[in-house]
């Protein structure tokens, strides 16, 4: 990729921003991204949107009067990414609970963490989206949730969106007779 | 995740008698031997009642879902009195499920102040109603049953769907207070043993909703704070380079 192709974005922007606070309706979550991720994730695909009920039933709008938190739908399914800590982190799982955990074959404890909010529509424009997850949680729940999204974020960003130049030199080798 | 060193008991005496009800629905279960069943009824088996003297009809007895509302045509007091069995004993408890209108004040409960809160409260309570050192409940306070363990599993249990009897896995069912929001929306309070009673039956469960609304007003009332999270923008180009020799 040449350097006059790379979409500059000036340094200290924000690329996302999360809150999640415990409510009457469960868990509010509030996402706001650089409009960069949101044409990312839209161009994943073919800019089809899907309604998000139709995938899983625990996100919700704020109000049942409220439009239908729409999606974008996916081209091919990206592969989960693999953490450090052995978690995995994904954007496939729309209308699920932000994290799922396991145990992996060994019997260990293993996180899924759910980033496909990203795949929201509108969470570049105005304030973003803020919708409802169905669930209940300790306040420690909820800070684990908020380091493992972070987390996860970081790994998804630097992978998929971060710029990066990869120049291959083919050089002839110096050889002696 | 949540911790079991915060098992110190609020105190809710201000509280007390100046609570609303926040309690939205109640289920009760109860363990026993019947001579008669209430008509329309139907025993769960149980194994872990035992009698040894013949009864009629020996299990559980897991109610509908009834209200709070005393005058309602399912009020939680009118059903106990219809359906209180007429043997008890030590191998026999009373859980009691409650559900809120909302997820949040589900959430606020879910402190491992709340079980160390009715623990603390029902041993006064059972010293006010005078009950003899054999009490079975003596049993249960102290934490010597197996079936309402003083351990806090909060949020495991809500993940639970299944009714599993495992009394030792991370996460089991059989805690003073278990969290059993993924199976039923409700937290259910397993601390209690039938009483011989229905009076006093009554007043166990009374009481269980006093200290609940109590603790969720005693709770301090600031607004919980947000979880942040935000990222940067790195827009800063990685340059990898890779040299083939030929």
């Amino acid at each position: 990729m040449a350097d006059d192709l790379v979409e500059i974005v000036k340094r200290g922007e924000t690329s996302l921003t999360v809150s999640l606070v415990r409510s009457a309706g469960g868990l509010t979550v509030s996402v706001k991204t650089h409009p960069t991720v949101e044409a990312f994730i839209q161009g994943l695909g073919s800019g089809e949107q899907m309604d998000v009920k139709a995938s899983g039933n625990y996100w919700r709008p704020l109000r049942p009067d409220h439009p239908p938190l729409m999606a974008y739908v996916l081209g091919d399914n990206p592969q989960p990414l693999s953490l450090d800590s052995g978690d995995v982190c994904e954007i496939i799982r729309v209308g699920h609970p932000l994290i799922i955990d396991r145990a992996d074959i060994n019997g260990r404890k293993q996180s899924q963490i759910n980033l496909s909010f990203l795949r929201l529509v509108g969470t570049s424009e105005g304030p973003g989206v803020t919708f409802n997850v169905r669930g209940v949680h300790t306040y420690e729940a909820l800070t684990r949730m908020r380091e493992l999204i972070g987390e996860a974020y970081k790994r998804f960003y630097r992978t998929y969106m971060k710029p990066v130049c990869m120049n291959i030199v083919v050089s002839t080798s110096e050889t002696s007779v | 995740m949540a911790k079991q060193k915060d098992w110190i008991p609020l105190n809710i005496d201000k509280q007390r008698g100046k609570a609303r009800n926040r309690v939205y629905r109640v289920g009760i279960e109860l363990e026993g031997g019947w001579d008669k069943l209430a008509p329309g009824t139907r025993l769960v088996h149980d194994g872990s009642v035992i009698f040894t003297m013949p009864v009629n009809a020996i299990g559980e007895l897991p109610s509908g879902v009834l209200d709070t509302v005393n005058g309602s045509p399912t009020y939680w007091g009118s059903w106990l009195k219809v359906n209180h069995p007429h043997h008890v004993n030590h191998t026999c408890g009373m859980h009691v499920h409650l559900s809120f209108k909302t997820a949040f004040a589900y959430n606020k409960l879910m402190t491992a102040q709340y079980p160390a809160t009715v623990l603390q409260e029902f041993k006064q309570w059972a010293k006010k109603e005078g009950l003899d050192e054999d009490h079975p409940i003596w049993y249960r306070l102290a934490g010597k049953s197996r079936y309402c363990q003083h351990k806090f599993f909060a949020d495991e249990q809500v993940l639970n769907k299944e009714k599993d009897h495992n009394q030792d896995r991370a996460g089991h069912r059989y805690t003073v207070i278990n969290y059993a929001y993924g199976r039923y929306s409700t937290v259910e309070c397993r601390l209690l043993p039938m009483f011989d009673h229905v009076d006093r039956s009554a007043r166990a469960v009374q009481e269980l909703l006093d200290i609940t609304n109590a603790f969720l007003l005693a709770l301090p009332d600031k607004r919980e704070r947000k979880q942040h999270i935000e990222h940067e923008v790195d827009s800063e180009l990685d340059r990898v380079e890779t040299r083939i020799y030929v």
